[in-house]
């Protein structure tokens, strides 16, 4: 059992809050992903579950047990550092058996489980080799197979893959979530990058400083952001102000600025949204939500095309609108090139778009 | 499992209290308030109490003007200073010049050899300066052999001897920093400037000399403060009127009330010194923006010149070894049978004999060694410790304790001498209710206090060289604090700890001027014993004793080489 509990943490460094309030559960076995922009307490908050920062207030449980005061080599996890951490006097081979050396594993057995710990991560043949011998990606893999070989029950992962390059990251990426999927080991990963998020979570943490903003599964926050800062950070949402103009049944029809009327499901809202008559709410739109407009007359935005990119899949236009830009990607279409500095319309799909409570409302 | 709030707060454990890191450096604190603060004080209280009322009387006996005595040595010790500083700065920055501007043959070993005075314990520095150019010295005398003259045509004595003695053992401090500074000097700089057509005096003047300045003002403090500190060059050179002669000299006499009071002085004028050299310091480092090429350096042509600088280059070396040479010789010379020959008439091995057989000339150097040891060994407990926590954790008041680390160092060793018999001639808690002063204790606790922060810089240097995150790396792998710290933060900074090690040997080896005020017989140390061995005339024995001495230091600086091959970091 390593559910992982975290009941109102708080931690502060001079009195400033880098971590407000976390409080939230961690399911045995889940992949669980803390992601926010650089700043935002996100390693402040897995050094708590690790036990190398003692939180402020608030208590971490796991499973039915408090270890908010237990010694961080007493709580059975295996870490994998930002900057890997490995201990540069010893071999690959001793990085790796360091855990097992601690747990009194005989020397037969730990020669055994080193090996199919450095075979799990490609690297077998490497034990005799030196830290600084093998490559960045390679210590990365280092890392981790030093921190699974001990089959801790919680994996914390601090932004493992920064410092590897495009390919070795999804690579990496891939072998992380298979391992964590055939071991089932309960794992905290800590990223900035929304994209990679997406890719391996079972349930994702919004933060911004400090404070928790969503949770919720990677559908979730993307498809239906709580708010603003969600919004823009995750699904690439444009937002803007708008008043509703009429309801009938569960379609509702809100005005922007310049009287321009867009359509869309009240059950596509976020909490808070009051859909009365004349109430402002956040008419948000991401760039997939748009259809080419054809001959079309409803939900149609007009904006002045600034750029456009076809990679063959899809158009990508950059519009100005409304005072701001937007993106917008038309899937199957072709762009004219003189579409450029010129205005176009674009048809908002009705199921997609989304609603946010107006800013003052929140 | 619902849990209150305020429930953690309750049981915070003790290690995460946040006065619980005072508690685990009250070690630290303990021994900087024994060994630094509490002595000091000492000195300075004591200088202003007379029969144990408040008085001025010592004061006023220094600058009393009918006397003159102090006055003039604190005079002499001023412009002594002020001259070493001059001499030091012309031959260091002037060779630094030299080596680093011309290629020339000889170049090479002129640069290795360049540095050899700094391995030259200070007593034997000295004396083989009076050895070799004395008014009874080898080459004088030797010249007025050759050239049939009547008399010495030239030697060094009294306040020149003391100069000609500084500015050899201390024109590294210049050079050392000056061709690194030129040698890190963005030369695309120079070119710029040329190119805008200044003229080479312009260039110097506006280009380089600025980015010369920082190194060579802090050279400029460093030596002025250790000319002030100086016993050993003023000792040979029996010029008895500067600071520290007179505080041995008072302490001799029994006044250690006067001692203090000079003390006090002489403390002052080196603490204000290194105020201002450390203000420098965070200016030193003047290495280009962009990494320009290497200086290029001038080629030396023409055949006569090149055989010039060969023969010129030549002779410096030999200057520079001289010393080692002349007392490796007079090792070998029999005691009392130098008189007025230029060289030693007879040679003899019984001095090194006597001194691996004789226990009264053995104990010597198994006193320097086993004190040495344990200083070092407790500047390696402290050093560790103070950098682990320095480096790793974060606690009000850490620039204090680094200043007062660094506090000793700069100090007078007589001044250091001074403040432990003032300390230590009572019973104290940090002497565990005994009186160390004329006991063996008190000079491998001297020797520990001047090389305190020796093993600390070093090691504090290692620590910013390693990822923090290693240890949390090996707690987070289950290892409790105690593996943690010596299975992997231990290891990783032992290249900084040994250096540091070794330097604190190479000090204790060669330690004279804390070791005159506070040896006994029992506990008298190698410098001690050639002081005594020449005030005895016994100079084949006190030149044994050097050559032992110098092997020593060779073979220290030899390991410390060797080590500095495996890891990067050096001591201070
Ligand atoms: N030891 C500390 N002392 C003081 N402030 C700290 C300390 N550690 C973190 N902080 C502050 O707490 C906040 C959160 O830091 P944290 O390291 O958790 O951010 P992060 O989300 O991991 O950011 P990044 O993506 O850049 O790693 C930051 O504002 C940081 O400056
Ligand atoms: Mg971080």
């Amino acid at each position: 059992m390593a559910d992982v509990f975290l009941r109102h943490l708080r931690k502060s460094y001079n009195g400033v809050n880098a971590v407000e309030d976390a409080d939230f559960h961690i399911r045995s076995g889940e992949f669980f992903t803390l992601l926010g922009p650089s700043g935002c307490g996100k390693t402040t908050t897995l050094r708590m579950i690790a036990g190398f920062a003692y939180p402020t207030s608030g208590a971490i449980l796991f499973g039915d047990r408090d270890v908010t005061a237990l010694a961080p080599n007493k709580r059975d996890i295996g870490m994998v550092f930002q900057n890997y951490a490995l201990f540069p006097h010893l071999t690959i081979g001793e990085n790796v058996a360091f855990g097992l050396r601690i747990r009194k594993v005989s020397r037969a057995d730990q020669a055994k489980r080193v090996a199919r710990a450095l075979d799990m991560v490609n690297l077998s043949g490497y034990e005799k080799r030196r830290v600084h011998e093998i490559s960045g990606g390679q210590q990365q893999r280092v890392a981790l197979a030093r921190a699974l070989v001990i089959e801790p029950t919680i994996l914390l992962l601090d932004e493992p893959l920064s410092n590897l390059d495009a390919k070795l990251r999804d690579d990496t990426r891939s072998e992380i979530k298979r391992l964590q999927r055939e071991m089932s080991i309960t794992t905290i990963y800590v990223t900035h990058d929304q994209a990679e998020a997406m890719a391996v979570s079972d349930r994702i943490l919004v933060m911004r400083s400090g404070v928790t903003q969503q949770l919720d599964t990677p559908q979730g926050v993307y498809m239906r952001p709580r708010n603003r800062f969600v919004a823009e950070f995750i699904g690439k949402h444009t937002l803007f102000d708008s008043k509703v103009l009429s309801v009938h049944g569960d379609m509702v029809t809100v005005a922007l600025k310049d009287g321009t009327k867009l359509t869309g499901y009240n059950r596509n809202a976020a909490e808070g949204v009051s859909f009365t008559l004349g109430a402002s709410v956040l008419a948000a739109i991401r760039p997939e939500c748009f259809e080419p407009a054809g001959d079309r007359e409803e939900n149609i935005l007009v904006g002045n095309v600034l750029h456009c990119e076809y990679t063959g899949m899809s158009a990508q236009y950059l519009v100005f609108t409304q005072g701001k830009e937007l993106r917008a990607t038309l899937v199957g279409y072709l762009p004219d090139a003189s579409d450029i500095g010129r205005p176009m319309r674009f048809c908002v799909d009705t199921q997609k778009l989304y609603f946010l409570p107006a800013e003052d409302a929140q | 499992m619902t849990l209150k709030q305020n429930d953690a707060r309750v049981k915070t454990p003790i290690a995460n209290r946040p006065w619980f890191i005072y508690v685990v450096l009250s070690p630290i604190f303990f021994v900087l308030l024994g060994y630094v603060i509490y002595p000091l004080l000492g000195v300075f209280r004591d200088s202003f109490f007379v029969n144990g009322s408040f008085s001025l009387a010592y004061y006023k006996r220094i600058f009393n003007t009918s006397g003159m005595t102090n006055l003039q040595a604190i005079w002499n010790s001023l412009y002594i200073s002020v001259l070493s500083v001059i001499c030091c700065g012309i031959v260091g920055t002037g060779l630094a010049f030299l080596l680093e501007s011309f290629e020339f043959p000889g170049r090479k070993a002129l640069k290795a050899f360049a540095v050899i005075p700094m391995a030259l314990p200070s007593l034997i520095g000295a004396i083989s300066f009076d050895f070799l150019y004395g008014s009874t010295g080898i080459i004088p005398r030797g010249l007025k052999a050759i050239f049939g003259l009547s008399a010495v045509p030239f030697a060094l004595k009294g306040i020149s001897g003391v100069l000609v003695v500084h500015t050899f053992t201390m024109y590294t401090y210049f050079y050392l920093p000056v061709s690194a500074a030129l040698r890190n000097a963005d030369t695309s700089l120079e070119e710029a400037a040329s190119g805008l057509g200044a003229s080479r005096r312009q260039v110097f003047g506006r280009v380089r000399l600025p980015m010369l300045t920082p190194s060579i003002t802090a050279a400029t403090m460093l030596v002025f403060m250790i000319s002030m500190a100086s016993y050993t060059a003023p000792l040979i050179y029996g010029i008895d009127r500067t600071l520290t002669m007179q505080i041995v000299l008072s302490r001799t006499n029994g006044d250690l009330g006067m001692a203090s009071a000079q003390s006090t002085i002489l403390a002052m004028i080196s603490v204000f010194f290194l105020v201002i050299m450390r203000a420098y310091e965070g200016r030193r480092n003047y290495s280009g923006v962009s990494k320009g090429s290497a200086i290029h350096r001038k080629e030396v042509k023409g055949r006569f010149t090149r055989a010039l600088t060969v023969a010129g280059s030549f002779l410096a070396v030999l200057f520079l070894m001289l010393p080692i040479f002349v007392i490796i010789l007079i090792s070998f010379s029999a005691n009392g049978k130098w008189t007025t020959q230029v060289l030693p008439p007879v040679y003899t091995l019984n001095h090194y004999v006597d001194l691996f057989t004789q226990t009264k000339f053995l104990l010597p150097i198994k006193n320097s060694l086993i004190m040495s040891l344990a200083a070092a060994a407790g500047n390696v407990v402290f050093g560790v410790a103070a950098a682990y926590f320095m480096s790793r954790r974060k606690f009000a008041g850490r620039g204090i304790v680094d200043k007062l680390i660094m506090l000793p160092w700069s100090l007078p060793g007589t001044v250091v001498g001074i403040s432990l018999i003032v300390a230590f001639n009572i019973p104290t808690i940090f002497s565990f209710g005994q009186v160390w002063v004329g006991t063996y204790y008190i000079l491998p606790i001297a020797y520990f206090v001047r090389h305190l922060p020796l093993v600390y810089r070093s090691t504090c240097a290692s620590f910013a060289q390693t990822d923090a995150s290693c240890e949390e790396a090996a707690r987070g792998l289950g290892a409790n604090w105690f593996f943690g710290f010596f299975r992997v933060v231990l290891p990783m900074v032992a290249g900084g700890v040994a250096s540091g090690a070794i330097l604190g040997l190479v000090q204790g080896v060669g330690e004279f001027v804390a070791s005159i005020l506070l040896y006994t017989s029992k506990s008298m140390p190698i410098s001690v014993a050639i002081n005594q061995q020449m005030y005895s005339f016994r100079f084949g024995t006190a030149c044994a004793y050097g050559t032992l001495q110098i092997a020593l230091v060779a073979v220290l600086l030899l390991i410390s080489e060797r080590l500095k091959g495996d890891t990067a970091s050096g001591p201070i």
